[in-house]
């Protein structure tokens, strides 16, 4: 088989089109993190449990809030997302865990202030509440 | 004719080769390796409360065992970090860290080289994840554990705490 320099040269260009728009899918700009006052739907969880084996949900319950007793700050694991937001407090001495473990391993829509640096999200809440358990 | 068939042939070969490349899956390019050690092997930093039998909706998965690594940051409360950023590090912060870690806020640790938060998990449940790193908040250590990666968070189960290299040495801090 024949191959001309004028139709390798096309297929390369084509090649080098097609790779350099795969290059750029893959390194696209992403939207800027949408940060402040907002609410999130997803489950309480302790974020230990879930970061190390995906632990969560009713069978853990207890386990989490033995955690959360013993000193682990919980997290919420936004539905929509998958992202973990870590709970903060709004001052010092303030227990970050308060008002959010009576609702352990239950589906809650949180309202508060959301932060995010080095790929870390944090919630300073506000308001919590019971969702739907199919609620997003 | 014959010619313009055959680079029509190849145009095609190299378009299927590059559509396959194009839905490749992607290498984790932040799998950072910060000094990776020898696990211990009589089972010290197993983290038993996260059993299969105790892990809930996720027993059905394969248990991991995480990576055993040393990791070099500063300890410091995450939730100010979040926040304020570094300027949450400093010493004019110190008492704010301290109280908030007392009152319930996880520490984590924040190496600066790789720019990431590592929060602290405990290895049991009734014990303070933050007791190995209370003498050392605000303060550059060596952390020696087991690291995870789940939903974009890093989290250490600490086997060892050491002060880093250089740093003055603070009190001696009790092994979990």
């Amino acid at each position: 088989m024949r191959i001309t320099k004028t139709g390798l040269a096309g297929a390369l260009l084509l090649a080098s089109i097609i790779g350099a728009l795969a290059l750029a899918a893959g390194h696209a700009v992403a939207a800027p993190p949408a940060t402040g006052t907002k609410t999130i739907v997803g489950e309480v969880v302790d974020p230990a449990c879930w970061i190390i084996n995906g632990a969560h949900g009713e069978t853990h319950k207890e386990c989490a809030i033995a955690c959360a007793k013993a000193g682990q700050t919980l997290a919420i694991l936004e539905k929509k997302t998958n992202r973990l937001y870590i709970l903060a407090s709004e001052k010092p001495g303030e227990d970050p865990n308060k008002g959010v473990l009576d609702f352990v391993a239950q589906n809650v829509a949180v309202t508060g202030k959301v932060y995010t640096r080095n790929g870390a999200w944090g919630i300073q809440v506000t308001s919590i509440q019971p969702a739907g358990r199919d609620a997003k | 004719m014959k010619r313009i068939q055959n680079a029509g042939l190849l145009a095609g070969l190299l378009l299927v080769v590059a559509l396959i490349g194009l839905h490749a899956p992607r290498a984790r390019s932040d799998e950072g390796s910060p000094a990776a050690v020898k696990p211990p092997s009589a089972g010290a930093a197993e983290h038993q409360h996260h059993d299969m039998g105790s892990m809930g909706e996720a027993s059905k998965a394969l248990p991991d065992r995480g990576e055993y690594k040393t990791i070099v940051g500063e300890v410091m409360d995450p939730a100010c970090f979040l926040e304020a950023g570094e300027k949450s590090i400093g010493p004019g912060h110190y008492q704010c860290a301290v109280d908030c870690a007392r009152s319930g806020q996880t520490l984590a640790v924040y190496d600066r080289v790789q720019d990431r938060i590592y929060f602290v998990a405990g290895e049991l449940p009734n014990q303070n994840p933050n007791a190995p790193l209370l003498p050392y908040i605000h303060k550059k250590v060596d952390v020696t554990g087991r690291v995870f990666h789940r939903s974009d968070a890093w989290g250490i189960v600490i086997v060892k705490v050491v002060p880093h290299q250089g740093t003055a040495q603070p009190a001696a801090v009790r092994a979990k």
